[in-house]
C-alpha cells in the first residue's frame, strides 16, 4: 500500500485510505464504503485490504461495546488497533454504530465527520419505506457520503 | 450542512388525526382488542421514528451525550419527548426502581376535548392506544422493551403504566 501522506496543517485522515461502516443495533451492516487506497499495487493486494478492513471493523465491535461502559459520549475516539490501522467509533442514542478504519490519527476531524454522518443518517432513517436492519441503498445517501468521505480524507 | 430540526405541527392536527384513526379502525377490525392493537401499532412505528430522529437533534444541545441507563431514557421521554409530541411534560413520574414506572398526565391532549361526565367506555380507551404505542416504540428505538398500558383516572387525567421486561 502506498503511503502518500498529505499531512497538511488543516488536518485530514489522508494516508493509505480508510473504510467506513454503519452497523445497526442488531449488528447488521447497514452501509459500507471504502475510500482511498491509492495503491498502484497488484489487484490482489487491494482486494485483500478490503477484506482486511471488514475483518478489523468486525472485531472492533467488541471493543466498542467495552468502551460504551466507560464513556458517556457518542464519539468514542479510537477503540481498537490492528497493526497500523486504527478504528474510531461513534454510537448514536439508539445504539447504531459508525466505525471508521483508518491509519492516521485525527480525532477532531473524525469527530466532525461522524457528526455529519449522524445527521445524514437521521435523514435517511426518516424514509418510511426503509425497513429495520435493511441496507441503506439510496443513491442520494451514497453521493452525500462520498462527499463527506472525500472532504475528510484530504 | 444545516442542522436537522424536527418539523413542528399543530397539536390540534395530530389530535384530530388520531381521533380519526381510532374511528377508522372500526372498519378494519371488529373486536376492541384488535382495534386497540391496530392503533397501538400505528403509534409504535411513529414513536420508533420520532425518538430516533429527535434523539439525534437534541444531541447538538446536550453536547455529545448518550443516555446513562433506563431512568435517563424514561426521564427523556417524560420531559423532552412529551414536550415535542404533546406540547407539555409529564406531570408526575413514579417508579419502584425495579422496572415499573407510572407516568401521570393531568391533562392529556387526547382527552381534553371529551366531556368530563361521559362513561369511560371502549371508544375512549381506544384514544389512548396511540400514545401507548408511541411510548412503546420510542423506548424500543432507544433499546428498552417495555409493556405499556393506560388508565384513565379522571378525565382528562390519565396515567401510563410502564413495565420494563428484561429480555
Amino acid at each position: 500500500m502506498a503511503m502518500t501522506s498529505s499531512n497538511n496543517g488543516s488536518g485530514g485522515i489522508g494516508g493509505g485510505g480508510c473504510y467506513f461502516v454503519i452497523v445497526s443495533a442488531n449488528d447488521k451492516p447497514l452501509y459500507e464504503q471504502s475510500f482511498g487506497n491509492a495503491a498502484p499495487a497488484q489487484d490482489d493486494k487491494r482486494d485483500e485490504s478490503k477484506h482486511l478492513h471488514q475483518f478489523i471493523a468486525h472485531s472492533a465491535l467488541d471493543a466498542v461495546d467495552q468502551q460504551l461502559w466507560k464513556s458517556k459520549d457518542m464519539y468514542l475516539k479510537v477503540v481498537d488497533r490492528f497493526n497500523e490501522w486504527m478504528v474510531s467509533a461513534y454510537v448514536t442514542p439508539s445504539k447504531t454504530r459508525f466505525l471508521l478504519v483508518h491509519d492516521m490519527k485525527a480525532d477532531d476531524v473524525i469527530k466532525g465527520f461522524f457528526q455529519d454522518v449522524h445527521e445524514l443518517y437521521t435523514k435517511a432513517l426518516a424514509n418510511p419505506l426503509l425497513r429495520a436492519d435493511a441496507r441503506i441503498t439510496s443513491p442520494r445517501f451514497h453521493s452525500r457520503m462520498d462527499v463527506l468521505l472525500r472532504r475528510f480524507h484530504t | 450542512m444545516a442542522t436537522t430540526a424536527l418539523k413542528t405541527t399543530s397539536l390540534s392536527a395530530v389530535e384530530f388525526l388520531v381521533a380519526e384513526i381510532c374511528r377508522g379502525s372500526k372498519d378494519i377490525a371488529t373486536t376492541h382488542d384488535a382495534r386497540y392493537k391496530h392503533v397501538e401499532a400505528i403509534g409504535y412505528r411513529t414513536g420508533l421514528a420520532l425518538f430516533e430522529s429527535h434523539s439525534a437533534c437534541i444531541s447538538e444541545a446536550k453536547k455529545n451525550m448518550r443516555f446513562q441507563g433506563e431512568l435517563d431514557v424514561i426521564k427523556y421521554l417524560c420531559k423532552d419527548m412529551w414536550q415535542v409530541i404533546f406540547q407539555k411534560q409529564i406531570d408526575n413520574l413514579r417508579t419502584n426502581h425495579k422496572g415499573v414506572y407510572v407516568l401521570h398526565d393531568n391533562q392529556h391532549p387526547m382527552l381534553t376535548h371529551l366531556p368530563r361526565t361521559i362513561p369511560i367506555d371502549e371508544n375512549v380507551q381506544l384514544l389512548l392506544a396511540y400514545p401507548c404505542g408511541v411510548i412503546k416504540g420510542g423506548l424500543a428505538a432507544l433499546g428498552i422493551t417495555a409493556s405499556v398500558s393506560a388508565e384513565i383516572t379522571a378525565l382528562p387525567a390519565c396515567k401510563f403504566n410502564l413495565d420494563v421486561r428484561r429480555a
